[in-house]
């Protein structure tokens, strides 16, 4: 027990982590706070908590049919409102057999009350209040007909055993089938009683605390192992009589007490923040009363839910502790640690998002860290996989996996630490091989760049981490399958054909093909008419038909590029500007059309390579003590100050390449380049872009924002390893900083989306979105989002200068 | 004449004076730096070296304040800092070739002093191996070695005979005495033994403050009349160290001959006046 309490002690009164800790946590409060009220749901916490007001004196049956007239009522408002705009204005006419029937007597009320705009409302408009009524009116109609939903299930079971592909006895499909009847048949007469469900969601479904938890939890790890190892304190306290089981155990308490104490800190405020915001209504009603538990196979209640999701939180916690608990004891260096870590999740990550659910290999999408890390998921839906031909649900295999692998990583991470020697530096490679190397290399440079070159390439790692970095790149550069469709092909055509400004040739054949296409589509109709009285045989219907649907092939294509020209032509009369028919199936994913999740991946990937190098390059000097030495020489200062810098920023150009020429390359070489000349806007999504430019030299000054966000990140990385005087704490505050911001971003949290540096990382964020700066928007607001966080890194390096070569009061 | 004057150097630490009022002027010649742990003797160093700021006061190299040198009195200086890690992936040539590159020599002045350096160390056998499996004797030897080259008019070693074994100690003290020729050479040590024979003048620390600063031989005549030497059975030895501050202890035929500081004769039977050294104004300055 003493053991225990001196290894909680050491790490516990170590001001770093508590400072840490208390940011953790506060950041994780207020933005999940934020998220909720200021976030970007136009529906505020305080309108759903005035309807749950309303609602709570009511039974079920009131409430469903309170949400039911309410959905009706602004059905109605949002129909006349159709009609007032199409009317240009004015109070509309009512009139139709089937809206009277549909609203009897409640017309006149309703129509008087939207003429008068007096209805009442939750929120801020009519607008809001509609689609707040249609998901309370969703949710409570899944808890009403909840029955029917359990019964529904059986006769899909029955229906699928009926066909041919799932009627194999012996098959997984088949047992499934029969198994998922099975269970829910067990849940058969449970009563569901409605109530809130964001309450519930906001408590346990912030992704960011997940995050924010795996990251001090690997924190803790590094304190309790590769700090005192790299200080070679093991050497002290290993040979002591209770020096090695004892206290790797205790260790391993050490940190089994400290995810308790995180869990029960961060989502502890979650829960009570979620509970001030929304309420969690009754917590002894059924989880499948909740908002997207219906699926949920477990009968137990919301109280006994809340206690399992925070169980399951702290077995992930403790048992990804482990795994980096490990790393730190079996890797030697550092970046090491730090590249094994990242790489879990990360290939978790990958193996989650891209199995699709139904493959046969989704055991690996399923008993994956991100998926368990993701405790609401396991719960919310019932969910088998297949082991060995057999259906197994879930929750079993996450405890089965959970529970032995933590048995097992304990009995591993004890074993390693008792046996393994306390080792000078060992290299991989023999020891001839070595000797015959420094043979080799025995003439040394006397130019100090090459030396510091070598500390950061070789010594520092940083030439091994370009090169991983580099085969994943080239392995997914060469892996790339763009999927192109049927309709993208006949997209490509016309594109390509039509490329360039609108001309009176392009009109006409726009107008040509529009009209074979209207011919082809009444021919089809007029020949199915004829079909269904029987005028014409089958054998001549589908005959003849087969013409008409060669020729509506590219009809879907044809719709997309009629709509481009609609746009065309709108811009054209709002602005005079002359836009192109432009193909940008490619174009799209460069400029970031759908989100900016590309961006943020491929600026993640190169943040940990960033990180993984430069962490140590003044750190080291720092924790070896060697900058007394180096500063009481006479170029040990500026000069070594300014080479070190150099080299960390001219690696950054082929870190750089290395990022972003595999997806350029691939995406030039399958989509071609055609277009690239076009004027910007000529993609709609970029259609606000203050700037004329055309699509590549948009393309330019992306990637121009993005080399200034490398240079800001590693500027920043160099900044915090020299004033944290560790590569480990360095390596540690600069994912904090740099790749947390980027991961949630990839995660989808708008509100941090464009924080820090992720704006400059993606390039697109900056031009596109549209977030005011100050209340400045438009060209300056860019310049500044894109060049503030390079003055702020080009600050943190000359703090960072100062420290290295100007005297302080602590050396 | 080569001087350096350390003028009126104050250093805290929070509420804590790490030095206090420090001046002190060297010439040419060895000085040891004496003192127990905390004393301030690196606190001095660090200063000298412009790796920490002073709160008040300066060093001065030839009347010229050596902040204002900067890199022109860089060149002139060696430094051997307390052994800490060293670049472990190193191998000692490379290590000293990256000094050499930090100390700006060119590619040939480079070669000659590496290998110079190697030499007076006594580890030329052993130069292509890594840092990371050298001995703490040998990397003591290699940071000696670091701090010599390029023959630096002031040489400032923290603790250089630390992890050393008797031979090797004594080759290091033999050494330092070789190089200190037309040098500055100031050696912080614990180790009484280290300077005794080679130090021009000893300078005695404590608190952070200068308790003496003189030559070895002028410091001994300070205790000469102060040493004995008594011969006591072991049963009397158990109240001793009451009666008088306690030198070494040695066994001898079934006796035991202590050595102590004391003011008056003492007034056991058997004793005999001893020779003085320096570890004696040690133990009596620093009143143990």
């Amino acid at each position: 027990m003493d053991i225990f309490l001196h290894e909680f002690m050491k790490v516990f009164t170590k001001r770093s982590v508590l400072v840490f800790l208390v940011i953790a946590i506060s950041i994780n409060g207020i933005l999940l706070y934020r998220n909720e009220n200021k976030g970007y749901s136009s529906i505020k916490p305080s309108s759903y908590k005035e309807v749950y007001k309303d609602l709570a004196s009511m039974s079920d049956e009131q409430k469903y049919e309170f949400l039911k007239e309410k959905v009706e009522e602004f059905n109605f408002y949002m129909w006349m409102q159709s009609i007032e705009d199409s009317q240009g204005g004015g109070i509309p006419m009512i009139g139709g057999q089937g809206i009277a029937e549909r609203y009897g007597d409640k017309v006149p009320i309703y129509t008087q009350r939207f003429a008068e705009g007096n209805m009442i409302l939750y929120t801020e408009n009519y607008m809001l209040d509609y689609f707040l009524f249609n998901e309370l009116y969703k949710e409570i109609t899944q808890v009403m007909n909840y029955d029917e939903y359990l019964k529904d299930i059986e006769e899909r079971a029955k229906h699928m055993i009926g066909v041919s592909v799932f009627s194999k006895p012996g098959t997984f499909s088949y047992r499934n089938i029969i198994k998922t009847a099975d269970d829910f048949k067990l849940l058969e007469g449970n009563v569901l009683n409605y109530d809130i469900s964001k309450g519930v969601h906001m408590a346990t479904g912030f992704d960011l605390s997940d995050l924010i938890t795996l990251l001090t939890v690997i924190i803790i790890c590094i304190q309790l192992i590769l700090i005192e190892r790299e200080r070679g304190l093991f050497a002290l306290v290993k040979p002591t009589y209770k020096g090695r089981l004892q206290v790797i155990l205790s260790k391993i308490g050490v940190l089994f007490v400290s995810c308790l104490f995180i869990t029960a800190c961060i989502y502890g405020t979650n829960f009570l923040i979620a509970g001030h915001v929304y309420g969690f209504g009754d917590t002894s009603r059924l989880i499948q009363s909740l908002s997207g538990f219906i699926g949920s196979g477990l009968e137990i209640s919301l109280g006994t839910y809340f206690t399992i999701f925070l169980l399951t939180k702290l077995a992930v916690s403790f048992f990804t502790g482990l795994i980096v608990l490990l790393f730190c004891l079996t890797l030697m260096h550092s970046a090491a640690v730090y590249l094994c870590t990242i790489s879990i999740f990360g290939v978790s990550y990958l193996l989650y998002r891209m199995i699709p659910p139904s493959s046969a290999l989704n055991i690996f999408k399923y008993v994956n860290l991100v998926y368990f890390i993701d405790a609401g998921g396991l719960y919310s839906q019932y969910l088998n996989i297949s082991l060995f031909g057999y259906p197994v649900n879930i929750i079993p295999v996450f405890l089965a996996v959970c529970g032995l692998g933590t048995g097992l990583f304990i009995y591993i991470v004890a074993r390693v630490f008792c046996l393994r020697k306390i080792a000078a530096i060992k290299s991989i490679l023999p020891g001839q091989l070595i000797q015959r190397f420094n043979h080799l290399i025995k003439r040394h440079s006397a130019g100090l760049l090459a030396h510091e070159a070598w500390k950061i390439f070789i010594m520092n790692k940083a030439l091994a981490v370009i090169a991983i970095f580099l085969f994943i790149q080239l392995v997914s550069f060469a892996g790339y399958e763009p999927g192109r469709s049927m309709d993208d092909f006949f997209y490509r055509g016309f594109m390509t054909k039509l490329s360039g400004e609108m001309t009176e040739e392009k009109e006409a054949f726009l107008d040509q093909t529009q009209m074979e296409l209207d011919n082809a589509l009444t021919g089809m109709l007029s020949l199915g008419e004829l079909y269904q009285r029987g005028e014409i045989t089958d054998i001549e219907y589908h005959g003849q038909s087969r013409g008409f649907q060669e020729v509506l092939r590219p009809q879907t294509a044809f719709r997309a590029v009629m709509e481009r020209r609609e746009y065309i032509s709108e811009q054209e009369l709002e602005t005079g500007e002359k836009l192109w028919f432009i193909y940008d199936t490619g174009l799209d994913r460069l400029t970031a059309s759908r989100g900016y999740r590309g961006d943020l991946t491929l600026g993640a990937l190169a943040c940990i390579t960033l990180i993984a190098c430069f962490s140590g390059v003044f750190a080291g000097e720092y924790s070896n003590d060697a900058i007394k030495m180096i500063r009481s020489c006479p170029e040990g200062r500026g000069k070594t100050f300014m080479y070190k810098s150099l080299i960390c920023l001219a690696t950054v150009i082929p870190i750089f390449a290395i990022t972003y020429l595999p997806d350029l390359i691939n995406t030039f070489h399958y989509f071609g380049t055609d277009g690239l000349n076009g004027p910007v806007r000529s993609l709609p999504h970029l259609s606000g872009l203050p700037f004329d430019m055309t699509v590549a030299g948009y393309l330019v000054w992306i990637h121009i924002i993005r080399f200034i966000g490398f240079i800001s990140a590693a500027l920043l990385v160099l900044f915090v390893s020299g004033m944290s005087g560790s590569s480990v704490n360095a390596m540690l505050i600069s994912t904090g900083l740099v790749l947390i911001p980027c991961i949630a971003g990839m995660l989808g949290m708008r509100l941090i989306e464009g924080i820090l540096l992720n704006g400059i990382l993606s390039g697109n964020m900056i031009f596109q979105r549209d977030a005011p700066l100050l209340g400045i928007t438009g060209k300056i607001s860019i310049y500044i989002k894109s060049l503030v966080p390079l003055a702020l890194s080009a600050a943190a390096c000359v703090l960072n200068y100062r420290k290295f070569c100007v005297t302080g009061r602590r050396g | 004449m080569m001087k350096l004057e350390i003028k009126s150097l104050s250093k805290s630490y929070g509420q804590k004076k790490a030095l206090t009022e420090f001046n002190a002027l060297l010439t040419q010649g060895v000085y040891g730096l004496l003192g127990p742990n905390g004393a301030g003797k690196s606190t001095l160093m660090n200063i000298i070296t412009d790796n920490l700021a002073p709160d008040s006061g300066q060093v001065l190299y030839n009347g010229v304040n050596t902040l204002a040198m900067g890199k022109e009195f860089r060149r002139i200086l060696g430094f051997m800092p307390q052994q800490q890690g060293l670049y472990d992936s190193f191998t000692a040539r490379r290590f000293l070739f990256y000094m050499a590159a930090l100390k700006g020599f060119n590619k040939k002045q480079a070669g000659e002093e590496v290998e110079r350096a190697f030499s007076l160390v006594n580890l030329k056998d052993e130069a292509n191996k890594k840092l990371g499996s050298y001995s703490g004797g040998m990397k003591q030897r290699i940071l000696i070695a670091q701090a010599v080259m390029g023959a630096p008019k002031i040489l400032i070693l923290d603790e250089p005979t630390a992890g050393l074994d008797p031979k090797e100690r004594i080759r290091i003290r033999n050494l330092i005495s070789e190089i200190s020729f037309n040098k500055i050479v100031i050696i912080a040590t614990h180790v009484v033994q280290d300077i005794e024979y080679i130090a021009k003048e000893v300078m005695l620390l404590r608190n952070g403050e200068l308790v003496a600063k003189d030559t070895p031989s002028a410091l001994l005549s300070t205790v000469a009349s102060k040493i004995f030497e008594i011969t006591l059975s072991e049963e009397e030895l158990a109240g001793i160290s009451d009666k008088y501050r306690i030198g070494n202890i040695t066994k001898d035929n079934g006796n035991v001959i202590v050595r102590i500081l004391s003011e008056s004769e003492p007034k056991e039977s058997q004793y005999s006046k001893a020779r003085p050294v320096l570890e004696d104004v040690y133990l009596d300055i620093f009143d143990i």
